[in-house]
């Protein structure tokens, strides 16, 4: 509707470039997982070694780089719907929630890049929501509240947010392939060798 | 007199995980119908075998026929990691009834395990989740199918040594427990050079401290605000425990209130004839119970809200005469109010007794100068607090042109 | 009015005690009369309709107090900014004195999302300071609505990337050291804010000798992009420099940082 886009500014060049900025901050493992990780005691070799993001929890890179750009916007924006339902379940772990302010920060980056995906969605015409959940394997997704081993707990959190934090990477990297006009992508481009 | 066998039977054993208690269930049949007896049982607990009896306790009370006891019994291992075994023996403990005062035989050895199946790879680490308050222990153990000199465990970065308790289970006392985080604190195992981990996360709890400096005022006769330091915040994370709650209770009224605030609470005065107030501020988390006590007569506790409407009069050439107002208290008491009057280098200082409107003539001001005047005050019959200051500037006007 | 054995003519209008000129008098019928005002200057008046009975004596009938001002201006000039690690700001020009309360309303939003009104307070009423977080490389409108009693008024939008219009905090912990083997030169360091993991910078750097009241300049170009040391060169050997230095976002958008703390050093001495 024009409401919706009333915000959309584009161009898409910009558009691009936010999302690109927009990745690029967010899978900074600064921006949330450290913080977790020494709020939930889990400093230690060992248990770092413990924070492997879970096998099919989030879309791979390969997997993301083979979808279309309307289809890999409408994963991605079905992943961060996730993602924030995950956030909710952390911040349930605190008794205050500016115990770890880092992930309000984290849910407003995320609607943030909810909000350009959209745009950016209107740009390339089509919409953002009518998401395909994509088959992500049997990994298991969010087991962060069902179980009731804090300790097993801190590590699911933990390895939930390591794998959030290498999607948003994957998408950053999709984002850098996706070429200066909405209809070429430099990944299909000719000139470039795929790269793993 | 013929002596009488009193055994006790049916004896059930059931465990409860999270407090670590075994729970005995039992019945004595033989006691006839209608009769009641005052009996002492006494209880025998062993872990990992029968011969290895870890605790003997008696428990006295009054028994009817086929009435089924309880009693139980806290561990400090988790249950998880060893089977205990449970006998119970009974006597009489009534004079009237010397005949039955021998212990019966014991009841057969109830054995108890909550252990898992435990596989190849198995290791497991319990209890889950535990809260213990600072300063306290704790016995965490693991049971594994692995060789323990392969497993190797730590609390948070530190290596710790466990005692073997039998092939499968080794346990580790901590003692004085220190708060590290309100997240809890990680205790985990690893089986060397493979990726086989398990741990536990225990909560400990700071020692629930006692409210200081409590007192309560009021600034208007319809409210009481009662303040106080809480010290620390023994909340926790995961739900584990909410900061502690405080409580008033006022044992003249019988009234009680739960406070919103950790350091303050507000109690509406309802009854206008009660002059004195007993309060005890109780707070409380699930470790312990603190609370203090004021009693107080409402009259002593004024703090009165700043002036207000400060007005200056000329009168004539140089006096000023300043007044002001005050918020009604409760049947007008009489307030003392200090004025402070800076001007022309010079700071004069005036008491005044009032009720609800203030005056105060001011002579011989200098003609055209600026002066700023301050008054606040207090209840003049038993001093409490002066109320804040009320701030107003003033200009007396300029002397007329001599003739 | 009977009782007085009087009707419409015998009214008098006053506003604050001043009898209103009869020519704006118009009587309507017996019991009814009006007055007209066509350039209500001042903003509370105070009118009251009285009589004259007996022929003398004034008696009054009733009065009211008219408020006059005029209905809001489109406000102008809005502009944002985000002071590093605070919220967003917004302010603009209210326009005209309306001499009626008004009220002014910062609306923002996303695409897909619209954000609390910000409402003004009566002492600042051309700016409000949100109360959400900047959320950086999201372009959010904003707007203000201005409401009185007499109508309200929506001022252009603006669209923009709260990111452009950042004023990051001040470089700090500026030191300066000087160099054995150049006595004309003193290096400079120092600690770029935060926002510095974000955005790149470009500098402005102040310098002048101990005694001089006038600051020279390194030529920007020299401080283009993101830096946390300088050398400045071609200095005067054995003399003590103060120096400052501020930052802002490298392509020009946003605002300056406030200068930072002055940092002086000397020269070292000629061989």
């Amino acid at each position: 509707t024009a409401a919706a886009m009333r915000g959309c500014v584009g161009p898409y060049q910009h558009l691009l470039s936010q999302l690109q900025r927009q990745a690029h901050l967010t899978e900074d493992t600064s921006s949330l997982l450290e913080p977790y990780i020494h709020l939930q005691g889990l400093n230690t070799p060992i248990l770092r070694g413990s924070c492997t993001e879970h096998p099919g929890a989030f879309p791979s890179k390969d997997a993301l780089r083979g979808l279309s750009k309307r289809s890999f916007l409408r994963t991605v924006n079905a992943t961060l719907d996730r993602v924030l339902k995950g956030l909710v379940a952390l911040q349930k772990q605190l008794l205050e929630q500016q115990d770890l302010k880092e992930l309000e920060t984290a849910r407003q980056n995320i609607q943030g890049i909810r909000n350009n995906i959209h745009c950016m969605s209107w740009l390339l015409g089509g919409s953002s929501e009518t998401a395909e959940p994509m088959q992500t394997g049997p990994g298991s997704w969010l087991q962060l509240t069902s179980t009731l081993d804090v300790f097993q707990a801190k590590l699911e959190g933990c390895r939930f947010l390591r794998g959030y934090h290498r999607f948003m990477g994957s998408v950053g990297w999709v984002f850098r392939e996706w070429g200066e006009s909405p209809s070429r992508s430099r990944r299909h481009s000719p000139r470039r060798a795929l790269h793993k | 007199a013929e002596y009488v066998s009193l055994t006790p039977e049916s004896l059930k054993v059931s465990t409860n995980s999270t407090c670590q208690c075994l729970q005995l269930q039992w019945s004595v049949h033989q006691l006839p119908h209608h009769q009641e007896l005052k009996m002492l049982f006494q209880m025998e607990i062993s872990r990992i075998k029968p011969s290895n009896v870890i605790w003997v306790g008696n428990y006295s009370t009054t028994v009817k026929r086929d009435q089924v006891l309880h009693w139980s019994w806290e561990s400090e291992l988790p249950l998880e990691c060893a089977t205990h075994f449970v006998r119970i023996q009974s006597r009489a403990d009534d004079a009237k009834f010397p005949e039955l005062s021998i212990w019966s035989n014991w009841s057969s050895w109830e054995e108890v395990h909550v252990q898992r199946s435990l596989g190849p790879n198995t290791l497991l680490v319990f209890p889950k989740n535990k809260l213990v308050e600072e300063g306290s222990s704790i016995t965490i153990c693991y049971i594994s199918g692995i060789n323990h000199n392969n497993i190797t465990c730590y609390l948070h970065e530190k290596l710790i040594h466990g005692v073997q308790l039998d092939s499968n289970a080794s346990a580790f006392k901590l003692n004085n427990i220190p708060f590290i985080r309100k997240s809890g604190t990680n205790f985990f195992c690893e089986v060397n050079q493979t990726d086989i981990k398990s741990g536990t996360t225990f909560f400990v709890s700071k020692v629930l401290e006692e409210p200081k400096n409590f007192s309560c005022e009021t600034q208007d006769f319809k409210t009481l605000k009662c303040t106080w330091y809480p010290g620390v915040d023994t909340g926790l994370d995961w739900n584990m425990q909410p900061s502690q709650s405080y409580t008033l209770f006022e044992s003249f009224s019988g009234k009680k209130q739960n406070c919103k605030h950790k350091n303050s609470c507000n109690w509406k005065i309802t009854q206008d004839v009660q002059e004195t107030y007993n309060f005890t501020l109780t707070t409380a988390n699930y470790f312990r119970k603190r609370s203090v006590n004021i009693i107080f007569n409402l009259t002593h506790r004024v703090h009165p809200m700043a002036p207000h409407s400060v007005r200056f009069e000329s009168i004539g050439a140089t006096p000023v005469l300043m007044s002001w107002k005050v918020h009604a208290l409760g049947n007008y008491l009489t307030l003392q109010c200090q004025v402070e009057l800076q001007g022309d280098g010079k700071v004069i200082q005036h008491s005044v007794d009032m009720k609800v409107n203030g005056k105060l003539l001011f002579g011989e001001l200098v003609p055209g100068t600026e002066y700023m005047a301050r008054v606040r005050c207090a209840n003049a019959k038993h001093f409490w607090k002066w109320s804040e200051w009320t701030v107003e500037n003033f200009t007396t006007p300029e002397a007329a042109p001599s003739e | 009015m009977d009782y007085f054995h009087v009707n419409a003519n015998y009214i008098i209008w006053k506003t604050n005690h001043l009898t209103v000129p009869k020519e704006q008098y118009t009587v309507i019928n017996r019991t009814a009369a009006s007055v007209t005002f066509t350039n209500l200057v001042s903003p509370n008046l105070q009118l009251t309709c009285n009589i004259l009975t007996f022929g003398q004596i004034e008696q009054n009938v009733y009065g009211i107090t008219v408020l006059s001002g005029f209905p809001p201006e489109k406000p102008k000039n809005l502009n944002c900014i985000v002071n590093e690690g605070r919220k967003m700001m917004c302010q603009w020009d209210p326009g005209r004195e309306t001499y009626l309360e008004t009220n002014f309303t910062l609306k923002s939003e996303w695409a897909t999302e619209k954000f609390d009104d910000c409402k003004t307070k009566p002492d600042t009423p051309n700016s409000c300071l949100v109360d959400y977080s900047p959320v950086y490389f999201v372009n959010i409108e904003v707007w203000v609505e201005a409401e009185n009693a007499l109508g309200n008024i929506t001022s252009d939008h603006i669209n923009f990337d709260p990111i452009d219009k950042v004023k990051p905090n001040p470089p700090r912990n500026l030191s300066v050291s000087n160099s054995e083997e150049l006595s004309s030169i003193l290096k400079l360091s120092w600690i770029n804010p935060s926002i510095n993991s974000v955005i790149r910078l470009k500098y402005n750097i102040l310098y002048r000798t101990k005694d001089a009241s006038t600051w020279s300049q390194i030529p920007p170009e020299d401080t283009a992009s993101t830096r946390s040391s300088f050398t400045v060169q071609d200095l005067k050997p054995f003399t003590e420099y103060v120096f400052r230095v501020r930052c802002m976002k490298e392509d020009g958008k946003g605002f300056w940082s406030d200068w930072s703390e002055d940092a002086s050093g000397i020269t070292y001495e000629d061989r």
